[in-house]
């Protein structure tokens, strides 16, 4: 009898799991002949193919502004939104948070485990991916007919002209370049206020247990180094490595930041094994930051330009 | 199902209150069950200090239960396990340790220890105090292998770590000892050892309980022995008693002989097909020239009766032992008419008449002639073609008028008497001279069975 | 008519002491912030003083991440023995109880629920391996005895069902879940004196064994032979069962999930100086502190200021010595 009722469960999975394969597959099929057909008329009223070098070098052409977006990112999000394409936008991710209306956003899964079917199913003209653990899913889509940017800048720089390469697919030059003014002004403002002060070492945590920091060739890195500030991190090599407590206390930084995401508080920094020695612990230098504004490379980042500038060189901002 | 023969089990002595004198070990109507199969029932025996019994019965028979039983590692369903008075759950285990030791049938440690050791284990349950445990090398060195002390017990042989887990049981200086079936992995020298030692023991004051499987060496060496079958005491008694023909039948289902042999009595067993008689078959034999085919036909589920044999003769003791109908005559006398009628009726009764090449002379011809009235009333008489020579009165000239059938052997008759199917009566397409040409073959055997060789059925040890 | 070769009890003791001892002071002296040897004699003898970073380097940051790797190591491997030889099986490691798992899922729900003090998340992970203790405890329960076999079982199926919920966990919790990568993987990292006085609370139950040597020695002859020559088994399997069990919580929860050391150390030890247990429990408590404290010093020392994962180390560590004295002890 039980063998009868496990045949039966197993057959009825089977059943489900080949119905869903097969309708993922005709509305793919079905979504795909509808974009063929909208597209054609709306291209012959385009000014030509628009064509943008993305984040992991690659070419990047759209035969008109692309009208359905879907972004892998929250920082791809807000850079949509920012750059005044928020109405084209058709799906995010499930962490998008800011601005508001995108959290109203139909959901393609979260930045780590996007889902390729549900993505395909907003038959989206362009996809705002991330690097790092999104690098494989570009083939997927783009064999699925998609076309895909890659956000993935290294430097502050870097995300203005992802900014503007943005605005271009999506059609809204004008909105990114207002954006891209703003970032540049809050740099320049940032660099005349803390120009000529002596370079003060930080260290950003991005994780509290292990240690890990912001490494050399982050735009991270390159924003602290902007607002005059040393990163200790650096000297541990690229991206976001862990880092020798023993190093740091024999470092001593002078302003310690912490991302927000590592969840550590200031007070328990300072309770933390040696900390209080440290200079900026003494000092009162101990900061947590917001990590939507340092740690997501969209329009946001002018303001965590600003505030690491403020923690960083606070006499410069009084200054100011 | 076995049915306890009429030898009494043990008499209780029944010391119902006496608390005085407490037995080193009774059980009182024990039952035990693992979860819901029963394994014992019913059983009540007690052990005086000083008894050597063995334990024997078919596998499965519960003996490694009773002997787990005993030493408190199971407690019964019903009734009572008594170690010095004490029921066996009311001990711990160390002091129950310090009463009972076991030397376990199997017996394996995968980690690198020392014989010492191991050994040394033993004394666990008499404490810390050295004096007290006593020495694991003095312990070896009195079992004769001092010099197992400093290697890997893993690398011991099996006879080897036999007596190192003997006397890591020794160690634990306990007034009685369980044995469970350690001599199974023992070759005979080292069986022999290992039991003589036991004999030793006990004759220091070493109670012994011990399970095996040799009933001869049950027989041989123990005082007592307790006979299990199917989870109930058989018999209870002395060796020779208790391991009659008839209860070893009984329990095992085999066919046992007892032999006196030197002073020694001894069994020797063959398989009995029970319920399946294959037929009967009369010997005419004598001399030993009928011992082997009265075991082979035994053996094969014939129904067998010989005669006339005179008493004390070979074929005759063969018979005896063997449990036959024989029509005897006193020794060294010829047939007289009694023993001569009842041997036609025997024959009567056959579905075949074999005569063996049995040396025939004036004392015996009768029997011939006895063949010969077989042979008119219907019933086949085959011969083995060595009579004709060692016929000294010309008897067997008779038997071939009368239609008897000659095979070459002894072997040959015995194919013969297999290959026919009894009782039907269908005399098997064997001319006497077909069988001549039969014969070469059976004598290409280098070792032509001797009448008197013991039969391959024999299972001594 | 080989004997045995390897050393005795007390030898053995004192020459993995020395062995710890050397090791303690290296992992004292090196450091991914250089320190002279001279400072740190000078370190040693002014004792926790403020005001100074090379001090508050040794006194708070070095000396207490030794510390703990020393008491972890010591712990991880005195269960490691334990079980072994309770399960009577090789393969056994602290983690196949399901209490590590266990304490895994605590911690994990721990970050999840952002108790961003990180002594709640220890916290948790102990509450969380005693508590997975506690059920395979009761699975493997039948009349009043622990079948140790449906023991490992039941630990085996609850270890794989306490990874799916951190794995669910994991997922629906995504922005945490570096956090719950990195406390699996197992660090010394930032471990301070709260941690050492967590760690330190092992020691009663490393000392505990040490007095059921003999016990624990018969054992090995299966628990019915030991029934035989009088060990009251279940009780010590209990007192054993709940001891391995503590120290791999307090272990686990200090630390993370730190593999090898608890395996790989009894089989070493038991090669050195035999499975008897008055030689092997010591042994083993002093190697695998000093294999832990090796292990973290190589982590933070290799690749400084970065940090290799300390179980990395463990396993490149231990995996060769495992096997070149498995190919020695063949050969003896």
């Amino acid at each position: 009898m039980t063998t009868i009722r496990f045949g039966r469960l197993t057959a009825a999975l089977l059943l489900v799991a080949v119905l869903t394969l097969g309708a993922a597959a005709l509305s793919a099929c079905g979504s795909g002949d509808d974009t063929a057909a909208s597209s054609s008329p709306s291209a012959a009223a385009a000014a030509g193919p628009i064509t943008v070098t993305d984040d992991s070098g690659v070419e990047v052409t759209l035969e008109q502004p692309a009208e359905a977006i879907v972004s892998l990112a929250p920082a791809n999000t807000e850079i949509a939104y920012a750059v005044g394409a928020g109405d084209k936008m058709v799906a995010g991710t499930s962490y998008d948070d800011y601005p508001e209306e995108a959290t109203a956003l139909p959901k393609i899964g979260d930045f780590a485990n996007p889902n390729v079917e549900k993505i395909a199913s907003f038959a989206p003209d362009l996809v705002l991916a991330a690097g790092g653990i999104q690098a494989d899913l570009r083939g997927k889509l783009e064999d699925l007919g998609m076309t895909v940017y890659v956000v993935d800048p290294k430097t502050y720089d870097g995300v203005i002209a992802t900014i503007e390469n943005v605005g271009k697919l999506a059609g809204t030059e004008d909105g990114a370049a207002a954006v891209t003014a703003e970032m540049t002004a809050a740099r320049q403002e940032v660099q005349d206020a803390v120009g000529d002060l002596p370079a003060a070492t930080t260290f950003l945590e991005i994780y509290g247990k292990p240690l890990m920091t912001a490494g050399a060739d982050t735009f991270i890195d390159d924003m602290i180094t902007i607002a005059g500030g040393e990163n200790i991190g650096a000297t541990a090599g690229s991206g976001f490595p862990n880092f020798s407590t023993e190093v740091l206390v024999q470092t001593d930084p002078q302003v310690y930041i912490a991302d927000s995401g590592s969840m550590s508080e200031p007070g328990e920094i300072d309770a933390r094994a040696g900390f209080g020695e440290l200079t900026a612990v003494k000092d009162g230098k101990v900061y947590i930051i917001d990590d939507s504004i340092i740690a997501r490379p969209g329009p946001r980042l002018a303001e965590g330009l600003r505030a690491l500038a403020g923690y960083i060189h606070p006499e410069a901002e009084t200054a100011q | 199902m076995a049915t306890p023969p009429d030898h009494p089990a043990v008499p209780e002595p029944s010391p119902e209150r006496e608390t005085r004198h407490a037995p080193l070990v009774a059980l009182k109507n024990v039952d035990f069950a693992y979860d819901e199969r029963p394994v014992l029932r019913r059983i009540s025996f007690t052990l005086e200090a000083g008894d050597f019994v063995g334990i024997v019965g078919p596998n499965g028979s519960g003996k490694s239960t009773l002997v787990d039983l005993i030493d408190g590692i199971h407690q019964p369903v019903a009734g009572e396990v008594l170690v010095k008075g004490l029921a066996t759950r009311r001990y711990k285990r160390k002091a129950m340790a310090r009463e009972v030791a076991l030397v376990p049938q199997h017996f394996d440690l995968d980690f690198d220890l020392a014989v010492r050791e191991v050994v040394e284990m033993g004394a666990y349950c008499r404490g810390k105090d050295p004096a007290a445990c006593g020495d694991p090398e003095l312990m070896l060195a009195r079992l004769g292998v001092a010099e197992l002390a400093s290697r890997r017990f893993s690398e011991l042989s099996g006879g080897e770590k036999q007596l190192a887990v003997l006397a890591q049981a020794l160690m634990q200086q306990a007034p009685l000892l369980l044995l469970d079936e350690p001599a199974s992995a023992l070759d005979v020298s080292h069986q022999l050892r290992l039991f003589d030692l036991l004999k030793e023991l006990n004759a220091g004051g070493l109670t012994v309980l011990c399970i095996l499987h040799d009933l001869n060496l049950a027989l041989h060496y123990f005082d007592k022995l307790l006979v299990l079958s199917d989870g109930e005491v058989a018999a209870f008694g002395p060796p020779d008693e208790v391991l009659a023909p008839e209860v070893v039948e009984a329990v095992y289902g085999v066919r046992a002989y007892l032999h006196r042999h030197a002073g020694r009595t001894y069994l020797t067993f063959s398989p009995r097909l029970r319920g399946e008689r294959r037929g009967r078959v009369h010997l005419v034999c004598g001399g030993g020239t009928g011992a082997g085919m009265m075991r082979e036909l035994v053996d094969a589920g014939y129904e067998v009766t010989a005669g006339v044999l005179n008493a004390l003769d070979t074929d005759e003791e063969t018979g005896s032992e063997l449990g036959l109908h024989m029509a005897v005559e006193a020794p060294f006398s010829p047939v007289g008419e009694e023993a001569h009628a009842e041997n036609l009726q025997l024959m009567r009764a056959a579905d075949l008449v074999v005569v063996t090449a049995v040396p025939v002379s004036h004392g015996n011809a009768r029997n011939l002639e006895a063949a010969r009235d077989a042979l008119a009333a219907g019933i086949p008489v085959w011969a083995d073609e060595g009579v004709r020579a060692s016929d000294f009165v010309g008897a067997v000239a008779g038997l071939a008028e009368g239609g008897a059938q000659f095979f070459a052997g002894e072997e040959a008759l015995l194919a013969a008497v297999r290959g026919r199917s009894l009782p039907g009566g269908r005399a098997p397409v064997v001319s006497p001279a077909a069988a001549r040409v039969a014969a070469p073959a059976a004598a290409d055997d280098p070792t032509p069975t001797a009448s008197g060789d013991p039969p391959p059925g024999e299972a001594a040890t | 008519m080989s004997k045995l070769a390897r050393t005795g009890t007390w030898p053995g003791i004192l020459l993995v002491s020395g062995m710890l001892a050397v090791c303690l002071v290296l992992a004292l002296a090196l450091g991914p912030a250089p320190l002279s040897v001279g400072r740190i004699w000078q370190l040693l003898f002014a004792g926790p003083v403020p005001g100074d970073l090379d001090n508050a380097i040794f006194w708070q940051i070095r000396m207490p991440r030794v510390l703990t790797a020393a008491l972890v190591g010591a712990a991880l491997a005195v269960s490691g023995v334990i079980l072994q030889d309770l399960f009577l099986n090789p393969l056994t490691d602290p983690y196949v109880t399901g209490v590590s798992s266990g304490a895994a899922l605590g911690a994990t729900i721990g970050i999840v629920l952002h108790l961003s003090n990180l002594s709640w998340i220890t916290v948790l992970a102990i509450v969380g391996g005693l508590g997975t203790l506690a059920i395979v405890w009761m699975a493997a329960r039948r009349r009043g005895r622990i079948d140790v076999f449906v023991l490992l079982l039941a630990g085996v199926t609850i270890a794989y069902l306490a990874s799916a919920v951190v794995t669910v966990l994991m997922i629906k919790a995504n922005q945490d879940m570096t956090a719950i990568i990195y406390w699996l993987m197992g660090s010394f990292s930032g471990r301070g004196w709260p941690d050492v006085r967590i760690a330190l609370v092992t020691i009663p139950f490393m000392v505990l064994p040490l007095f059921f040597t003999r016990e624990m020695d018969i054992m090995l002859q299966g628990e019915k032979r030991a029934l035989e020559l009088g060990v009251e088994v279940e009780r010590t399997k209990r007192m054993l069962l709940v001891t391995a069990g503590v120290l791999t919580a307090l272990a686990v929860s200090v630390s993370g999930i730190i593999g090898f050391v608890g395996l790989v150390v009894p089989h070493i030890v038991r090669l050195l100086v035999g499975p008897g247990h008055r030689g092997l429990l010591p042994v083993s408590l002093l190697a695998g502190a000093s294999m832990m404290v090796v292990a973290d010093l190589l982590s933070r020392t290799v690749i400084a200021p970065n940090e290799i994962p300390v179980g990395v180390v463990t396993t490149f560590v231990g995996a060769p010595l495992f096997v070149y004295l498995l190919r020695r002890g063949r050969r003896a």
